[in-house]
């Protein structure tokens, strides 16, 4: 393949319009992974090794929040974690703009992989009832006087007469789980069969909803 | 009774939302941009107001940046 150098960096030839200038050891990794037979299935392999020492790190910085049921799960959890992370990079390596480095680019898709798997082995087994509202659990207030305690009854009661009347019961549900009984929203995609980035959207909604309800009963809320 | 700041976070702080694809995205350069000490909020000011919403994208950046740091101390 051949390469050219610019202003330090080396690029590609045939597939770097898309690319910023790389790092050599980014081109390396890319040229690696597209070579054939051996090359690319040693590349494969070193990468795949990074994934799992990644998942493992991660999972270690978590490990005082996870539940024992979960710890004496994290090989196989980090070992599935690597696996969907490398087929996720191999799926979408022409992706790869290089405005990072490649194995930042990469470890993302690993840390992304085991702390979905983290939370959501974390609710095994535990149910999200979407028509337990759960207000009952909110915490107690800080407030120290009458004047405060009157502010914040108002307010609750405000937002829960407006989470009845102005979401759609999909926005209801959404909020209720996330915001009120703080169910991770990976949790919630898994129970509801939808993604991330689908239930964050209507957890989204629903909080800008909620946010001009208030505003329009006088009670605004900035944060 | 529930604490002000509690329902501050139910509610969240954005009007508009940059949205976990898109957060997830660019997440490897807001990491490295945090790593070598740059405020995200003035050059990603659109991820910023996100993962201060939305609380796995921000522990995924956290781990990412967790990570880099890491390897910058030779771990």
């Amino acid at each position: 393949m051949v390469r050219q150098r610019r202003s330090g960096t080396w690029n590609v030839a045939g597939r770097s319009a898309s690319l910023a200038t790389l790092d050599l050891a980014s081109d390396d990794w890319l040229r690696r992974l597209r070579a054939v037979d051996a090359e690319r299935d040693d590349a494969l392999a070193e990468l795949h090794q990074l994934l799992v020492r990644v998942a493992h790190a991660e999972a270690r910085r978590r490990r005082s929040a996870l539940p024992d049921a979960v710890v004496a799960d994290l090989d196989d959890l980090c070992l599935q974690a690597a696996d969907d992370a490398l087929v996720s990079i191999t799926a979408k390596l022409d992706e790869f703009a290089g405005r990072s480095r490649f194995t930042t680019w990469a470890i993302k898709f690993a840390i992304f992989e085991i702390s979905t798997r983290l939370r959501r082995h974390a609710w095994l087994g535990r149910t999200v009832q979407l028509e337990d509202d759960g207000w009952s659990r909110l915490p107690d207030a800080s407030a120290t006087t009458g004047q405060q305690r009157a502010e914040q009854h108002e307010l609750l009661a405000e937002l829960r007469r407006a989470v009845d009347e102005v979401l759609t019961p999909r926005q209801r549900d959404v909020f209720v789980a996330a915001a009120v009984q703080e169910v991770p929203i990976d949790v919630l995609a898994e129970r509801l069969g939808s993604k991330r980035g689908a239930v964050y959207k209507t957890l989204h909604d629903a909080r800008r909803k909620l946010r001009g309800a208030l505003a329009d009963a006088g009670m605004e809320v900035t944060g | 009774m529930t604490d002000p700041e509690r329902v501050h976070d139910m509610l969240g702080h954005s009007a508009s939302d940059y949205g976990c694809d898109a957060c997830f995205e660019v997440m490897d350069e807001v990491a490295e941009a945090q790593a070598a000490g740059e405020d995200i909020s003035r050059r990603f000011p659109e991820v910023a107001a996100h993962v201060r919403d939305c609380a796995a994208c921000r522990e995924d950046l956290e781990g990412l940046r967790a990570h880099l740091e890491d390897e910058a101390r030779g771990r």
